[in-house]
């Protein structure tokens, strides 16, 4: 930036700062209800303000927004049929395994605020790259790609949905109480926060990781281990080169090294620790309360909310 | 230095301007939020008042194909949109409802914030993160210039689109139907076929590309992407009129006494056909081209002679697919000149015993005062197992065939205008037609 450019910049910057004019407290919109009884959403408006806004205090939103996403992506809203399928799923999967377990305050006080569902793929086209889902700050959480939705393909919404999920809350409640510094150094100089992305999934596990991400660091290895922990089936456990045992308290290696699984392994117990000390939450319970709930899932239990009635 | 004091000054006069007095009387009345909250207000208010709703003109990006929707804005943040493309609506006419708001967070912007299958598909990123590259969310640019219109600019893409209150008594299919007989009459199955551009001045070549034109000017190739509705075509840019600062961009259909145009207001700029209907049948490919045989509007003496040719085929174990008339040239070069040897044939494919074939009955073409004899030459052994299933003898075969697509015959348009030749009716003084489809051009 040249003097000229420098110099008018700060002109205009002074010119909108100078003068703070006080703005309107009120906005127009202000004595629009929730949702219109006479819109095409009405019903699934009102089970996204009783269900979501007044049972735990988060915002679902769907209505696509383009100030409140990354403006570098093109992006589509959700189908309105895709975005009531995610909005009964994730009550399933997610709200509802903790509100069994752990009871609604918990979900009320740690989970993010801000549930934003967007249709299309988030495609950084010049480099070929795609981002799944983005969280901010414990606030909101942004999924991608959701008119892709498949609620018979629990591999991707484990993917898209519920890893994420799972990641995000866990980091929600390590920062809330004291992170385990022991956690830090189980693998302590195997992270690798400029080029984790170079990392294949056999590499990873074979140096006592879930995921290459896991690599990134600790506290990134810490909630990956819990949401993997928690969403995975034993089938996708395998797929990996685990088992899961048949307790589904530990993994056990079975194509190579024994090293990686018993580091897992301890970052798993490790984490269970934690989250019972400091929350009284049972990880053992709440993974088998999601893989019973992956199980027993067709479109009729999720959407009529009639899972064990 | 002498700049730079002078931008210094600059800085202090508008500081002087933009300073804090808390005394200086206000340029006014309302807040920027409210101004911007009354604006937005007007913006709704505007579009929920018309009772039919608006025609929106949208391209995706400038200058891309565009495309014509109807959209009702209801009050309740429904909106009702109807339209009958082959990107959004697999050509099929359709309404869908979906939301729409207005945001005014950073400027007043109309945005179809749930999905709706007829319009959010051009924004659709799709997987490459492109799509077809556009916009979901538009940027008010006029709410109280014009009453009954409002331009908007796309959000990230940029392209202007333009909508206009409907009047009360447009029939929203009719206005859809009429956009489809549009579309028949000028561009249908079109793509790749020379037009001519007058802008008042001179000629130019127009190729016509999926709902744009592809021109030179300023040698350059250009786009030049329009939409059809009922009242004609309208270019997102326009052509460039022969006074080459203005573009025409509105055009509408006139039928004069022996081709149709799409012509300006003022008559003085239009697109024409480059061919007549002869010669675009006989003439002019480069290449190779056929025609395929069509028995709907055929003539029924037609329809009834190759019924029964393909009725006498089934009968005997063969399945007669296609019949068509074909051209081939035949390029070669001698002594360094270019010779091209023009050949014509009806070609006919069929399956018998388990296989396909496909052979010629070769014809002698002539071509006068845009008329065209078809003559019996010769026939290819390929089609001896099909005419011993059809005749006694390969000669009482070939004249089922000859009988049915030789004679002499002046060609029409079959959309309904010399802009479209995509299908042409072959007519002969004793009332015979035959329907006859451009199967495969190579121009």
């Amino acid at each position: 930036m040249n003097i000229k450019h420098i110099v008018l910049a700060g002109a205009i910057m002074l010119g909108f700062t100078a003068c703070k004019e006080k703005l309107s407290p009120n906005s127009i919109y202000d004595d629009i209800p929730p949702y219109d009884e006479t819109s095409y959403t009405y019903e699934f408006d009102k089970y996204l303000y009783e269900t979501y806004v007044l049972g735990y205090n988060i915002a679902f939103q769907y209505k696509l927004n383009d100030v409140s996403t990354d403006m570098d992506y093109n992006l589509v809203p959700v189908r309105f049929d895709k975005a009531q399928e995610v909005a009964h799923t994730v009550k399933y999967l997610f709200l509802d395994v903790y509100d069994k377990q752990m009871g609604k305050d918990f979900l009320r006080q740690y989970t993010p605020r801000i549930l934003n569902i967007i249709g299309s793929p988030a495609v950084n086209a010049s480099q070929g790259t795609e981002t799944l889902g983005v969280a901010e700050g414990g606030i909101k959480i942004t999924l991608y790609k959701m008119n892709e939705f498949d609620m018979y393909n629990m591999a991707w919404m484990n993917k898209y949905i519920f890893h994420t999920m799972h990641h995000e809350f866990s980091h929600i409640l390590h920062q809330t109480k004291t992170f385990p510094k022991d956690y830090e150094r189980i693998s302590a100089g195997l992270y690798d926060s400029q080029s984790w992305q170079s990392h294949t999934d056999k590499e990873a596990y074979r140096l006592g990781f879930v995921t290459p991400y896991s690599m990134s660091e600790a506290h990134e290895d810490f909630v990956e281990v819990i949401s993997s922990y928690i969403t995975d089936t034993r089938e996708t456990w395998k797929d990996r080169g685990f088992i899961m045992a048949e307790d589904h308290t530990h993994i056990e290696f079975v194509d190579e090294d024994q090293e990686g699984t018993s580091i897992i392994n301890s970052k798993i117990t490790m984490c269970k620790e934690w989250l019972l000390d400091k929350y009284n939450y049972q990880l053992d319970s709440i993974r088998a309360e999601v893989q019973r709930r992956q199980d027993a899932l067709t479109y009729d239990i999720v959407m009529n909310d009639s899972y064990g009635k | 230095m002498k700049h730079t004091l002078i931008y210094m000054i600059a800085v202090l006069t508008l500081l002087s301007v933009t300073g804090c007095n808390r005394n200086e009387s206000r340029l006014f009345d309302q807040s920027a939020d409210e101004r911007i909250q009354a604006r937005a207000q007007h913006f709704h208010d505007k579009l929920v008042d018309a009772p039919n709703g608006w025609e929106m003109l949208y391209f995706p990006y400038p200058d891309a194909a565009g495309y014509a929707f109807l959209i009702n804005f209801l009050d309740n943040g429904d909106v009702i949109v109807a339209a009958k493309n082959d990107v959004s609506s697999d050509n099929i006419l359709r309404a869908e409802s979906s939301c729409w708001a207005i945001d005014a967070t950073q400027s007043v912007v109309l945005t179809f914030h749930t999905y709706n299958t007829l319009l959010s598909i051009f924004a659709d990123p799709q997987d490459d993160g492109i799509g077809e590259n556009g916009d979901y969310e538009f940027i008010l640019l006029n709410a109280e210039s014009n009453e009954d219109y409002i331009r908007m600019k796309g959000k990230k893409h940029e392209a202007y689109v333009r909508m206009s209150r409907l009047a009360e008594d447009v029939d929203w299919r009719q206005y859809l139907m009429d956009i489809n007989a549009l579309y028949t009459k000028t561009f249908m199955d079109n793509d790749g076929t020379e037009m001519i551009y007058w802008d008042g001045a001179k000629e130019r070549t127009l190729t016509y590309d999926n709902g744009r034109f592809l021109y030179m000017e300023d040698k350059k190739e250009q786009e030049r992407g329009f939409i059809l509705t009922p009242s004609g075509m309208h270019f997102y840019s326009g052509l460039l009129r022969a006074d080459q600062k203005t573009y025409a961009q509105d055009f509408v259909l006139v039928d004069e006494e022996d081709r149709t145009l799409l012509k300006t207001e003022d008559g003085e700029a239009w697109i024409g056909s480059k061919y007549t209907a002869a010669d675009f049948f006989a003439y002019k490919f480069t290449k190779y081209s056929r025609w395929m045989y069509v028995a709907e509007d055929s003539d029924a003496d037609t329809q009834a002679a190759v019924q029964a040719i393909i009725d006498a085929a089934r009968g005997n174990g063969a399945i007669i697919n296609n019949i068509g008339y074909e051209r081939t040239v035949t390029v070669q070069t001698i002594s360094g000149k270019e010779r091209r040897t023009y050949s014509h044939a009806l070609y006919i494919s069929y399956l018998a015993d388990g296989k396909q074939f496909g052979g010629r009955i070769k014809l002698d073409q002539t071509n006068m005062n845009e008329e065209i004899t078809f003559s019996y030459k010769s026939y290819e052994e390929s089609l001896l197992p099909l005419f011993a299933r059809i005749a006694d003898t390969p000669t009482a075969a070939v004249a089922l065939f000859t009988d049915a697509f030789c004679g002499t015959f002046r060609p029409e348009s079959y959309c309904g205008s010399t802009l479209n030749l995509t299908q042409l009716l072959l007519k002969d003084a004793d009332g015979t037609t035959i329907h006859v489809k451009a199967d495969k051009i190579i121009m």
